[in-house]
């Protein structure tokens, strides 16, 4: 019992040591006439690996969730037909719910949790970056199909869906991740692509199996190797 | 296909066979060419657009360019892109893009040849110098030249032929920014940097739409009020709009009288002793200039200030007129909120960046509001310190670096003003020609450049990267006065546009990644890119174009540049302008290496807060701050009094027009509506305006309404409660739309001190079209 009690002390002493270096580490920047600035400290996040946890507690609840009869479910050729090219931001293929609101108050109301949609007879996909809540600045809406004039630009491809390099070995990831590094908003739930929807939601860590940069086929190669 | 990817494709081809043999029954997915996401090269280039500078990495595969991303190692966008920034790739591969030269034969553009373009180029610039001298030629370029573009162009003009007819489209953009910043601070462009907005507790945005028009700039800003619950948002503006939707507080002013607004401001620091009273005694010193300045509208109009000094008691006294009460009735802002917004800018505990761009900068009044807000910055000690910045963002992507850094303005050199005897010795050293090539008096800035065209005084004009054609106020005055004869017009561009229709020579330019160069953005940053694919056909990049004609004008020994090594020596020969503490650039490796180098650059260290001792390599250590820029090493606050602009709504024309800009298109769209998904979102322009006004005229969403100024009418479509709101008796429409001209309502008065146009108010009438 002794024992746990000077565990637990010596705890509290380091917790409480590292609130105060802390304090005097940032004490030391500061302009006296001016509080600090959260964000300065702030460690940058690395853009293409700070999503990948993001919400992955809800995977667990996604586990059994599948469109139900008479449900349709979404499918890859309409997923990437609302882009340029892959990678690039969807278009809003839905009427606007608010015309002049910010996304945070409309446009995540749905696509921060996604659900079924009566209204549009769908599940609503989940956004991999709900920080970002000014949405229209990227994703517009189309008044129409017109064309001002003609364009010959040709899309990269959409890299085909990866199957495991042996049958039942977790195929690799064979798309970029920036601001899609949070796999279960688009992999996971009854909101997923059919194509791409994971079997396993309830796994957290995606990328302890599925690692990125898929070349299929490419060879190692030593460096001046014999 | 290269020797690697080659053997990576047998080796895959085997892999599958090996794999189908293995395991009967199972397809594998055919491996990846070297055209799918993985077999991409990335390489950095800023974006094409707006003057933010977001880096992006474009995907490049067998010569195409076919993806986009934002660059996480940028400083500026930190991997956001906005919807223009993610499609710019797109606006490359217009169907319609310009391959060949077009020459006017017989009344119509026929294709021609390059080479006997710029030959006939090259000999009717020769000839008119010759016939009716050297002023008789000119060059309008534009923010979006890219460095070395506005600099052959600048050498070629102002040192080769000798005259100052050297102009920028950002003369309608941000003179008034320019003149601002002269006249306060003696040095252009801003203290201080985008890292401003990681620092601040408030933001105070004058006229500024920032959603729409800098959307990265404002999911910065939006991402710090997370980050820092308390932190304020203030739009302060004449419509509202997307901002006003995510800002804490909007305040709507009436047009113009922003500087009033500013002026009461002031008086309630002054009032409650709100002021850094150390700041003000040591580094600010107190002026004013004439008033009834008049607005430009007569041909040949000519303006010069005669600031005089004042001390502080003077300064105190003038304010003694806009008390918030009084500004009150005319501005429509109740003298709460005046004093809410003094109160924020006074609070010693608060850091206060004010953002601006083209509500400020396109003002009959537009060089004395921004002295304005300084001044309130200046009372308050909060400039030039990490999260206090006054701050002048910029609509085209080298606004600053070309023109305001190059110069590329009737008035400018690369270094200094062309009064200036020693800026005149120094180019003329630098471009290896006798100094008295060098004119020593600006001739005619933007507006003055197209009545002399109108007029006849001016017979030649080279437009390159920019589209006057829709974007002069007072269109038909300038568009008829280009169609004269004898008026000989060069038009370099990517696209058709309304200027090429009205060209005699057409010039197809190679574009953006086409070819290599360099952009400087808002906040001193210079951004290099490399060529990454070819241009269509026989598209040549301005450069290059300007050193062909130059060469056939008989300069070659100036314009001496290697094809391969053209834009290093270009840039090597340029950044000498700037050697020195206050404006060292880096140098050209260190350029492609990095993704955008903030000027001044010494000893390899950025500085992100100009002015302030402890970053700014140029600033006398010893205080909290060193205005270096003014004889008197002094910041100027000055005296600028509310003065009305040239005309207001009346009982013929009862509504105020207000013009812009929308997310989706850039300038005059001819890039962006050519990109599909921008078109489509964004298909026309339209005229917006308050759902009472609607009412009053039975206008529904989607009517045809007919708008008429005393220059002209059009017709457009009623946008109601969509992207913005007007408020009573007003109207706004966005100007981007070719087949819509706006600018045939708009009035070509401008600032008398800085040139620029305003484009936000004029009178018009409103009627449903039947």
């Amino acid at each position: 019992m002794k024992r746990y009690w000077s565990i637990a002390i010596a705890a509290a002493l380091m917790v409480a040591a590292v609130i105060v270096i802390g304090h005097a580490i940032g004490a030391g920047e500061r302009d006296a006439r001016t509080p600090a600035a959260a964000s300065i400290e702030r460690p940058l996040p690395i853009l293409t690996e700070a999503g990948v946890f993001e919400r992955s507690s809800k995977g667990a609840s996604l586990k059994d969730v599948k469109p139900g009869p008479g449900q349709p479910e979404r499918h890859l050729p309409a997923y990437y037909a609302r882009r340029s090219y892959p990678g690039g931001p969807p278009a809003i293929p839905h009427d606007l719910v608010d015309d002049q609101s910010m996304g945070g108050k409309s446009c995540l109301a749905c696509h921060l949790d996604g659900g079924w949609a009566p209204k549009f007879n769908a599940f609503t996909p989940v956004t991999p970056h709900p920080e970002l809540i000014n949405c229209r600045s990227c994703h517009v809406h189309p008044e129409n199909k017109s064309s001002f004039q003609p364009t010959t630009f040709q899309p990269a491809q959409t890299a085909a869906v990866p199957k495991g390099a042996i049958p039942g070995a977790p195929p690799a990831i064979p798309h970029e991740l920036d601001m899609r590094s949070n796999c279960i908003a688009c992999h996971g739930g009854p909101a997923a692509p059919v194509e791409i929807r994971t079997t396993h939601p309830e796994r957290s860590n995606c990328r302890q199996c599925h690692v990125t940069g898929a070349r299929p086929f490419a060879a190692f190669t030593r460096e001046g190797g014999q | 296909m290269n020797r690697r990817e080659m053997l990576i494709r047998m080796a895959g081809a085997a892999a599958i066979t090996a794999a189908t043999e293995l395991v009967p029954g199972v397809s594998f997915a055919a491996p990846a060419t070297t055209d799918s996401i993985n077999g991409l090269t990335w390489k950095k280039a800023p974006c094409r657009f707006c003057g933010t500078g977001c880096g992006l990495l474009i995907g490049i595969s067998n010569n195409r360019a076919v993806a986009v991303k934002g660059d996480p190692a940028s400083a500026v966008n930190k991997g956001l892109c906005c919807v223009k920034g993610y499609h710019s790739v797109l606006a490359l591969y217009g169907a319609d893009r310009l391959k060949t030269a077009l020459i006017r034969k017989n009344g119509k553009l026929v294709p021609a040849p390059i080479n006997e373009a710029l030959d006939l180029v090259a000999s009717k610039l020769k000839e008119n110098i010759a016939q009716h001298g050297k002023d008789s030629v000119a060059i309008y370029g534009s923010g979006q030249w890219t460095i070395p573009d506005g600099y052959c162009a600048s050498k070629l003009f102002k040192g080769a032929i000798g005259t100052n007819n050297v102009e920028g489209n950002a003369r309608l953009c941000m003179a008034s920014a320019v003149t601002g910043f002269m006249t306060t601070f003696g040095l252009d462009e801003p203290m201080g940097c985008y890292e401003d907005i990681e620092n601040a507790d408030v933001f105070i945005l004058w006229g500024n739409n920032m959603a729409e028009m800098h959307p990265v700039l404002f999911s910065r800003m939006l991402e710090r009020r997370q980050q820092s619950p308390g932190t304020l948002v203030v739009d302060l503006a004449t419509r509202t709009t997307r901002t006003s939707m995510a800002a804490d507080r909007s305040i709507l002013f009436l047009p113009q009288t922003d500087l009033a607004i500013a002026n009461a401001i002031a008086y309630e620091l002054i009032r409650n002793n709100w002021l850094h009273s150390t700041f003000l005694q040591r580094h600010v010193s107190f002026h004013a200039g004439k008033t009834n300045i008049g607005y430009g509208l007569e041909d040949k109009f000519a303006f010069t200030d005669e600031p005089r000094t004042i001390d502080f008691a003077a300064y105190k006294k003038a304010l003694e007129d806009y008390k918030p009460e009084k500004v009150e009735k005319l501005s429509g802002v109740p003298a709460r909120e005046i004093r809410y917004l003094a109160g924020l800018y006074g609070d010693p505990k608060k850091r206060v960046v004010s953002f601006w761009c083209m509500g400020m900068n396109q003002h009959t009044r537009g060089t004395w509001i921004q002295n304005l807000v300084y001044n309130i910055h200046l009372l308050t000690g909060k400039i030039a310190t990490p999260g206090n910045s006054p701050f002048s963002l910029t609509g085209q992507p080298s606004a600053c670096g070309t023109v305001r850094e190059v110069g590329t303005l009737t008035n400018r050199l690369p270094h200094g003003e062309v009064t200036d005897p020693h800026s005149r010795e120094m180019a003329a050293k630098i471009w290896g020609v006798p100094v008295s090539n060098i004119a020593p008096k600006p001739t005619l800035h933007t507006v003055e450049m197209f009545r002399a065209l109108d007029r006849g005084d001016l017979k030649f004009i080279w437009i390159q990267v920019t589209n006057p054609m829709v974007t002069m106020p007072k269109l038909k005055r300038y568009r008829d006065g280009l169609k004269k004869e004898n008026r000989f017009v060069v038009v370099s561009d990517v696209y058709p546009t309304p200027t090429t229709d009205i060209a005699d020579v057409v010039l197809p330019s190679a574009m953006w990644i086409e070819r290599e160069g360099m952009f400087g953005n808002s906040e001193r940053r210079t951004q290099h890119w490399e060529k990454m694919v070819d241009p269509p056909g026989e598209a040549m990049s301005d450069t290059w174009q300007l050193i062909e004609v130059a060469r056939r004008m008989g300069h070659g020994k100036l314009f001496a540049y290697k094809p391969e090594t053209h834009i290093k020596e270009i840039w090597e020969e340029y950044r000498q302008f700037h050697h020195g503490p206050a404006h060292e650039m880096a140098s050209y490796d260190e350029l492609r290496q990095r993704p955008g180098i903030m000027w001044p650059f010494v000893n390899g260290k950025e500085t992100r807060w100009r002015y302030n001792p402890k970053h700014d390599p140029a600033a006398k250590p010893g205080d909290t701050h060193h205005f270096y820029g003014k004889p008197d090493q002094k910041a100027w606050i000055w005296f600028r009094p509310y003065e009305p602009p040239p005309e207001m709504p009346d009982k013929d024309y009862p509504f105020w027009l207000n013009t812009g800009r929308v997310v989706e298109h850039w300038h005059t769209g001819s890039m962006t509506r050519r990109i599909p998904v921008l078109h489509q979102a964004m298909p026309n322009a339209y005229v917006e305006l308050h759902p009472n006004d609607a009412k009053r005229f039975n206008i529904k969403n989607g009517d045809s309404v007919r708008l008429t100024s005393r220059r002209g009418t059009i017709l457009l479509p009623a946008l109601i409660d969509r992207r913005g709101r007007p408020p009573e008796g007003q109207v706004f429409v966005p100007f981007f739309d070719e087949s819509k001209l706006i600018n045939e309502l708009t009035l070509d008065a401008f600032c008398p001190i800085s040139k620029q146009p305003d484009y936000k108010k004029c009178a018009v009438k409103v009627e449903k079209a039947l």
